[in-house]
C-alpha cells in the first residue's frame, strides 16, 4: 500500500494520508464537489483500515474551508476516531496563526463535531 | 438590487450608501469558480493591506466563500439583475453586501431557513449551530445547505435581508452582513 498524496490547487487543500499514521490536511477547501474531490482519501483509507498501526498522528492546518468541506473534513475525522475502538492511539491537531481567533473557534466547533479531544498548536 | 445598464449606475448607487466610507472590494456580474476564488484572494488581500486582524479575515473569508457558492451554484442569467458583492468598511464595522436572483422555490427555502436561525435565541445559538452541521447530509452533487447558517453564526446574527419581487417567477435576494469585532488596525 503507497501513501496517499494530493497535491494543493488553489481551490483544494494539499492531503498527506502516511502508511505508518502521519496524517496532515493544509490549506483551503473551496471544492464544488467534495465527494469526487475526497473520494481518493476515502478509498484509501478502505485498504488503510485493513491493517491499522498502533499510532495515528493526524494535523489540520486550515487557511479556510466551505462547508460542505467542513461536514467532509469531519465526516474522516470521525472515521479515524472509529479506531480508536480497535486501539488505535489518535491524535488530532489543529494548527492555526496564534492571532486568529476565528480559525481557533473553528477547530473547536470541528472538536464538537466529532466529540473527540483536539490539541490547538498556535503558530 | 444593482442594475446594469452603465457602470456609472452601479458606483453611485455604491458611493450614496452612508453605511460605508471605504470600499474595499466590488464585485459585479456572472460568476464562476474562477472568478470566486480569486475574489476571495483579492479579499484577503485588501483586508491585510488595510491591517484588519487576522480574525477577521478570516471570519470575512468564510462568509464571501459561503455567499459566491450560493450565487455560483444558484445563479439566474438576467439581462438587467447581475449579482453582485462588495465589501466596506466605515468606523470599526466591515460590511459585506450581496445579491442575486433566485427562483421563487429558493425564496421559500432561503426564507424558512433564515426565519427558523432568526427565531433562536442568541444563547441557544452556538448549539444550534452545532446541532445543524453534526446532523447535516450532504447532497449528491455535494451540498450541505449550511451556507446561510455559517453566515448567520459567523457574522454573530447581524445579517438582515430582503426579497424583492421581479416577475412571478423570479426574486432579488439582498444580504447585508456587518462584522463589528474590533477593527482596530494590527500594531
Amino acid at each position: 500500500m503507497n501513501n496517499l498524496r494530493i497535491a494543493p490547487s488553489q481551490e483544494s487543500p494539499t492531503i498527506t494520508f502516511n502508511t505508518d499514521g502521519h496524517f496532515k490536511i493544509e490549506g483551503i477547501s473551496l471544492v464544488p464537489n467534495v465527494h469526487s474531490f475526497y473520494k481518493p482519501v476515502f478509498d484509501w483509507l478502505d485498504e488503510f483500515e485493513k491493517n491499522l498501526p498502533p499510532k495515528i498522528v493526524v494535523e489540520l492546518e486550515f487557511e479556510y474551508l466551505n462547508t460542505a468541506s467542513i461536514h467532509t473534513v469531519v465526516t474522516i475525522i470521525k472515521r479515524l476516531v472509529s479506531y480508536t475502538e480497535k486501539n488505535v492511539d489518535l491524535k488530532v491537531i489543529w494548527c492555526y496563526a496564534a492571532e486568529d481567533d476565528d480559525l481557533l473557534e473553528n477547530g473547536q466547533n470541528f472538536m464538537n463535531y466529532v466529540n473527540f479531544p483536539f490539541e490547538f498548536q498556535a503558530r | 438590487m444593482i442594475e446594469k445598464p452603465v457602470i456609472e449606475d452601479i458606483l453611485g448607487v455604491i458611493v450614496s450608501n452612508e453605511r460605508i466610507s471605504d470600499y474595499l472590494l466590488v464585485v459585479y456580474g456572472p460568476l464562476n469558480q474562477d472568478v470566486l476564488v480569486s475574489t476571495i484572494r483579492l479579499a484577503e488581500s485588501k483586508l491585510k493591506l488595510q491591517q484588519f486582524p487576522q480574525g477577521l479575515i478570516s471570519k470575512t473569508k468564510a462568509i464571501c466563500a459561503e455567499i459566491l457558492q450560493n450565487i455560483n451554484k444558484h445563479q439566474f442569467k438576467h439581462d438587467t439583475y447581475q449579482p453582485y458583492l462588495v465589501l466596506g468598511s466605515k468606523d470599526h464595522t466591515l460590511f459585506i453586501y450581496a445579491g442575486n436572483i433566485i427562483s421563487e422555490k429558493s425564496k421559500a427555502i432561503i426564507t424558512e431557513k433564515l426565519e427558523n436561525y432568526l427565531s433562536v435565541k442568541e444563547e441557544n445559538f452556538r448549539s444550534f449551530y452545532t446541532n445543524a452541521f453534526k446532523n447535516a447530509v450532504l447532497t449528491e452533487e455535494g451540498n450541505a445547505g449550511l451556507g446561510l447558517l455559517e453566515m448567520f453564526y459567523r457574522s454573530n446574527r447581524n445579517l438582515k435581508y430582503n426579497i424583492n419581487k421581479i416577475t412571478d417567477n423570479l426574486f432579488s435576494f439582498n444580504l447585508n452582513i456587518e462584522l463589528s469585532q474590533q477593527l482596530v488596525p494590527q500594531s
